[in-house]
């Protein structure tokens, strides 16, 4: 039996500093939905280049778009440490009441380092997060609820190959829906190049859509680590949207890996998608597969980065080698304010 | 940020949608882009005619036919375009529809025929135009290039749907063109000439036209103003253009 070539060997490479989007499309001139959109049709490995706006022409009447409208908090924190230095503390995701999955940046702490957050708030490590290296279970204490305390005091998390602070509207999809108790610590990204124009365009076209949550934690995994849990919930409302472009013969195309990870942690025993919300950790694999969508709508990832995996899962690692050597070619954008491709 | 216009831009691999291009102007101004490397959108109502010219064309580039009626179908055209292509670069509004033939004068033209020119002629341009110019703007360049002729300017007797058409037409590119001042999109209006043509046939039965020149006379001149013309807006007469500028017609093979 011949080895087929596992996915890291097949999508490897180093990204060449200029491929890095350093800043929103807007420091560059462009409008949200003016980015590049490489288009892979993954039956025939045919590849179109061509500008976000004209999205709609590369779907059909009757398709379904999933957005996921979760808010983009500004959950990056300045934290003092007793020995006076400051780090950034990234609050992750929310387990409970006072109980934070939190990720202290580029400095190595123990369990029962207590940081001093703005105005008054405190963070204990209680312990690393599922034998994470980098995230920790911590216990917060805050001056005011958390959401409130985060937009009032917390910045976009933000890594190294951004050039400049942005605020957080910068973050925010025109759909995202604000919520009491959660939100994202990152942008669900690939939704940000969905104007409302565009959304306009997309309904004149006749494409519809739905929204799911997935609250995104930090820094996309990637795949020696463990995974973490993101809470989601798909309400019957998109689950009867799922299943009204399925019983059509729409296609359902993702917009991004967070709408998959809620989708098929939506799947049920019969491998139809129905009303669910809760904790997941779904990691998704090409052994996996994917069952919920037909396509997806998504930036340019990492080598290694566990969401390859998960492209890889809807497409064929092949697929994507080749659609990657495309882009690296042809000068597209990497991270969350770069360019976009839709996989069909 | 106002962006720079070209010197001269690359015909190379650009895309280039041209209507009305199974035969007459629209088939050598094809011809005259798949020349400079252009990539072809073709669109024509009659599918014997367009197969030919794609498949005579495709030795050259890269060429999508689309049989479509532009007056019914233009998102049909532009749909073929970019999911080929990704992009329309040039959009050469050619298709035209003469009106009834003998031309009647307007005092007894039928208005369901006035009503058809004005379709083909006026609104399928625009229309085209509406479903090219998001992404043209997206990427801050792009040409629309509209076909006119004389009658849009004279009152000639019999030519009034038509030059009324016409008319409107290049009301619609001056308008357009001062609705996309500094986005770095183009917008010709281009009067071919007098040519001997099917169409010409149509509008003057029994006349000898053979002292005319064919289309090829007029074609070069569209890729060379969406090479080199850096202005805005222009009204051009074709045929002038290429003995001033000395382009060579491509000859007929």
């Amino acid at each position: 039996m011949t080895s087929t070539p596992t996915l890291e060997a097949l999508v490897d490479f180093t990204l060449p500093p200029d491929l890095e989007a350093h800043a929103p499309p807007e420091a560059r001139g462009l409008a949200r939905d003016e980015v590049r959109l490489l288009v892979s049709d993954r039956r025939g490995n045919r590849m179109v280049h061509s500008t976000f706006r004209d999205l709609p022409w590369f779907l059909d009447p009757g398709d379904l778009l999933v957005v996921n409208d979760s808010e983009t908090l500004p959950a990056a924190l300045t934290a003092r440490l007793e020995d006076g230095r400051e780090v950034a503390l990234h609050l992750s995701t929310r387990l409970s009441r006072q109980r934070w999955i939190v990720e202290p940046r580029k400095v190595a702490l123990a369990a029962g380092a207590v940081l001093a957050l703005p105005a008054g708030g405190r963070a204990r490590l209680l312990h690393p997060h599922r034998g994470s290296s980098r995230l920790w279970v911590a216990r917060l204490s805050l001056p005011r609820p958390a959401l409130s305390y985060i937009r009032r005091h917390g910045r976009p998390v933000t890594y190294d190959y951004l050039h400049g602070a942005w605020p957080v509207e910068t973050y925010q999809t025109v759909y995202a829906r604000p919520r009491r108790d959660r939100g994202s610590a990152e942008m669900p990204s690939a939704g940000r190049p969905l104007s409302l124009r565009l959304l306009t365009a997309l309904e004149v076209r006749g494409v519809e859509a739905a929204a799911v949550t997935l609250h995104t934690g930090v820094a996309s995994l990637e795949s020696h680590e463990p995974p973490y849990e993101e809470w989601f919930e798909v309400s019957p409302e998109a689950v009867d949207a799922v299943r009204a472009a399925r019983a059509r013969d729409g296609r359902v195309v993702a917009v991004g890996t967070t709408v998959v990870r809620a989708l098929e942690s939506a799947v049920g025993e019969d491998g139809e998608v129905r009303p669910a919300r809760g904790w997941t950790d779904l990691i998704i694999t090409p052994e996996r597969g994917v069952r919920s969508v037909d396509g997806m709508l998504t930036g340019f990832h990492e080598p290694r980065a566990s969401h390859l995996q998960m492209l890889a899962a809807l497409a064929s690692p092949q697929h994507l080698r080749i659609a990657y050597e495309r882009a690296l070619a042809e000068g597209y954008l990497w991270h969350e304010f770069g360019d976009m491709q839709l996989i069909l | 940020m106002t962006p720079s216009m070209p010197q001269e831009v690359s015909m190379q691999g650009q895309v280039v949608l041209v209507t009305g291009a199974s035969r007459g102007l629209g088939r050598e101004v094809a011809r005259a882009f798949a020349h400079e490397g252009a990539r072809l959108v073709l669109a024509a109502r009659g599918a014997e005619g367009l197969r030919a010219v794609a498949d005579e064309f495709a030795a050259t580039t890269e060429v999508e036919a689309v049989v479509a009626d532009v007056s019914q179908e233009a998102e049909r055209v532009v749909e073929a375009a970019i999911r080929r292509f990704g992009r329309v670069d040039v959009l050469v509004n050619n298709a035209s529809e003469l009106g009834p033939s003998p031309m009647p004068a307007l005092e007894e033209y039928r208005w369901q025929d006035l009503e058809r020119v004005l379709r083909v002629n006026v609104l399928a341009p625009l229309h085209l135009a509406q479903l090219v110019l998001p992404g043209m703007r997206a990427r801050r360049q792009g040409v629309v290039v509209n076909v006119t002729s004389d009658a849009g300017v004279e009152a000639y007797a019999g030519w009034g749907g038509y030059g009324a058409s016409k008319a409107a037409l290049e009301h619609l590119s001056r308008t357009l063109a001062a609705e996309l001042e500094s986005t770095g999109i183009r917008v010709f209006a281009v009067d071919p000439g007098d040519m001997d043509t099917d169409m010409h046939r149509l509008a003057e039965p029994g006349e000898d036209l053979s002292h005319l020149p064919g289309p090829e006379a007029a074609a070069p001149a569209f890729p060379w103003l969406v090479a080199h013309e850096d202005a805005p807006y222009r009204r051009v007469l074709a045929q002038a253009l290429v003995q001033e500028q000395g382009l060579t017609a491509e000859v007929r093979a």
